[in-house]
């Protein structure tokens, strides 16, 4: 089997092992979710009859298989409080979550990018203030940032916005959510700059005359985005961990806020739908990923195995 | 002997400083972390209470100074449970390159690595119900592969040399090799680069408790208090304020004191 084939099988085993984890989770270890829907002192009746309804009598790999050809279809189950269909609720606001990570990762690109810029033309000590400076940033948790960023907010009376879920809003949480990405990915861009600067291919490009700022752009920037590629599909997981708790703090109508309600009231199946749609949503990213860096790398054919 | 090893004295004097510092503060303030003292509610800081009080009259420095000594405590015991797993799994790995139990390891490793792993934490902590020790539990599975991968690779690295051959020589089997001959050759190197992974876990276990999955209340801790502070965010500052910024300095000097490690070697 040639490598392309490899990285499929093992994105494609890798959603099949999270979505049984997913399956196993809320299926199989809450010793009855019918008895948690009608809550303690229905009648067994009733609860027998909700089993034969949600088909928990069935053997395993059958239930699974159900739970498969729903996920196939969209059809994520119903939420214990609302007894309405999850993946509506959830798609609308994996929307917003999706909306506001990107545009912290397009900062958060920006940033890295100006960053390595600066300390590749200026040799002065920048390099060391901004690896420092990221360094820290990164290991900063992002709940305190938003608490930070909201207590000033407050201090300005900013917040009149809360909650609304319009641009704005959604502007703010990326605002926050943008520190982690740009430190990590800068921190990338800036120790892959410097591992290039000393290759013989930008030795021959100065000997030239060739200013350092032209080298930068035209001769280094796109090898040295390879690495920075393959780094991005692991800081959006730790992103939208972020955003789960930023959301929360800004009051933004994203996935973040619908867990945060879910985990309060114990709701299993939005909990399940919002795990099925994030792993999803991760694979796809993950491919995407590599086959960007397919794409760029001169090297073809040599395909970047997580 | 002192001036050699002068990084990894000051920095675990960093890390151990500190965490002595909220151990004794929590035993020196006076005022009770849990009591609620309702003529006492939502108090500017004052001389009294130095960062005021909770919507409940309970005194926050001493909330914030416990619920860092736990969050600590969590970390600290969660890190060294994960190190200790992830060696022992990445000596395997490493030790049977490439046979099924390699790939099985470095399949989970890899895909540890990719996954959005708060969400999934969450979720599988409001599964199995929020407390201490589920916390410890879902911490250390996830926090194991970060030091499985290193020792994996440190493991290969060092297993063609003549002492472990000369240990296959005398009929040493593979898991007296990996626990006596190979893993204290690579503990000294993944020791060192997974200090890294405490400020992470430090946030993670925040973050639980900010989802009211961590320790059950009463009992004070630093996510919790955010939380509690953040619906009293407009109209009593301080109540987050004092737990903000402890685990900010926590999670910042932890990796000052990471920092100054993986420089020395």
């Amino acid at each position: 089997m040639n490598q392309t084939g490899r990285v499929f099988c093992y994105y494609v085993s890798l959603l099949f092992g999270l979505l049984f984890l997913n399956f196993l989770l809320f299926n199989v270890i809450p010793s009855d979710p019918s008895r948690i829907m009608l809550g303690p002192n229905a009648d067994n009746a009733a609860v027998e009859h909700l089993r034969q309804e949600f088909g928990l009598n069935d053997p395993l790999i059958k239930q699974f298989t159900h739970y498969i050809q729903g996920l196939l279809s969209f059809d994520l189950g119903i939420s214990y409080t609302t007894r309405r269909a999850v993946w509506p609720d959830v798609a609308s606001s994996f929307k917003v979550t999706l909306l506001s990570s990107f545009s912290a990762l397009l900062l958060a690109t920006i940033y890295s990018i100006i960053s390595a810029y600066i300390s590749f033309v200026s040799k002065s000590g920048f390099r060391k203030f901004f690896t420092a400076l990221n360094s820290n940033l990164m290991s900063v948790p992002s709940l305190v940032i938003a608490i930070v960023f909201g207590l000033f907010c407050i201090r300005w009376d900013l917040l009149s916005f809360a909650g609304t879920g319009d641009v704005r809003n959604i502007l703010m949480s990326a605002l926050v959510l943008t520190i982690y990405p740009s430190a990590s990915l800068s921190q990338i861009l800036l120790e892959q700059t410097f591992t290039l600067d000393k290759q013989p291919y930008i030795i021959e490009a100065r000997s030239f005359g060739f200013t350092n700022s032209f080298i930068f752009w035209k001769r280094l920037l796109k090898n040295a985005l390879l690495p920075w590629i393959s780094q991005i599909s692991n800081v959006v997981a730790i992103l939208i961990g972020g955003a789960a708790v930023v959301e929360v703090v800004f009051s933004v109508p994203g996935i973040g806020r619908l867990l945060f309600q879910a985990v309060l009231r114990r709701d299993l199946p939005i909990l399940q739908g919002i795990l099925a749609t994030v792993t999803s949503c991760f694979i796809i990213i993950n491919i995407l990923t590599e086959f960007v860096y397919w794409f760029l790398n001169p090297r073809k054919g040599e395909i970047h195995v997580v | 002997m002192l001036y050699k090893y002068r990084r990894l004295i000051i920095a675990s004097g960093i890390i151990a400083g500190l965490w002595l510092l909220f151990e004794v503060w929590a035993l020196i303030v006076s005022a009770s972390p849990t009591e609620v003292v309702l003529s006492e509610r939502l108090l500017n800081p004052s001389i009294e209470h130095w960062f005021g009080t909770d919507d409940l009259g309970r005194d926050i420095l001493s909330r914030t100074a416990y619920g860092a000594r736990l969050s600590f405590r969590v970390s600290i015991l969660a890190w060294f449970a994960s190190l200790s797993f992830g060696l022992f799994l990445g000596g395997i790995a490493g030790y049977w390159e490439g046979s099924w139990l390699d790939r099985t390891i470095s399949w989970c490793t890899g895909a540890l690595f990719i996954i959005p792993y708060m969400i999934i934490i969450i979720a599988a902590l409001s599964v199995l119900g929020p407390g201490l020790e589920n916390a410890y539990l879902v911490l250390t599975f996830i926090a194991w592969a970060a030091p499985a991968r290193m020792t994996r690779i440190n493991v290969i690295k060092i297993k063609t040399q003549d002492y472990i051959r000369a240990a296959h020589a005398m009929g040493f089997s593979p898991l007296s090799i990996i626990l006596k001959a190979i893993l204290p050759a690579v503990i000294p190197t993944v020791l060192i680069a997974s200090v890294g992974i405490l400020p992470e876990l430090i946030a993670l276990d925040a973050g639980l408790s900010f989802f009211g999955l961590g320790v059950r209340p009463p009992a004070p801790s630093l996510g919790k208090m955010i939380v509690d502070g953040l619906s009293n965010l407009s109209l009593a500052w301080w109540i987050a304020l004092a737990p903000t910024f402890a685990l900010g300095l926590i999670c910042i000097s932890v990796n000052i004191a990471a920092r100054i490690l993986r420089n020395a070697t």
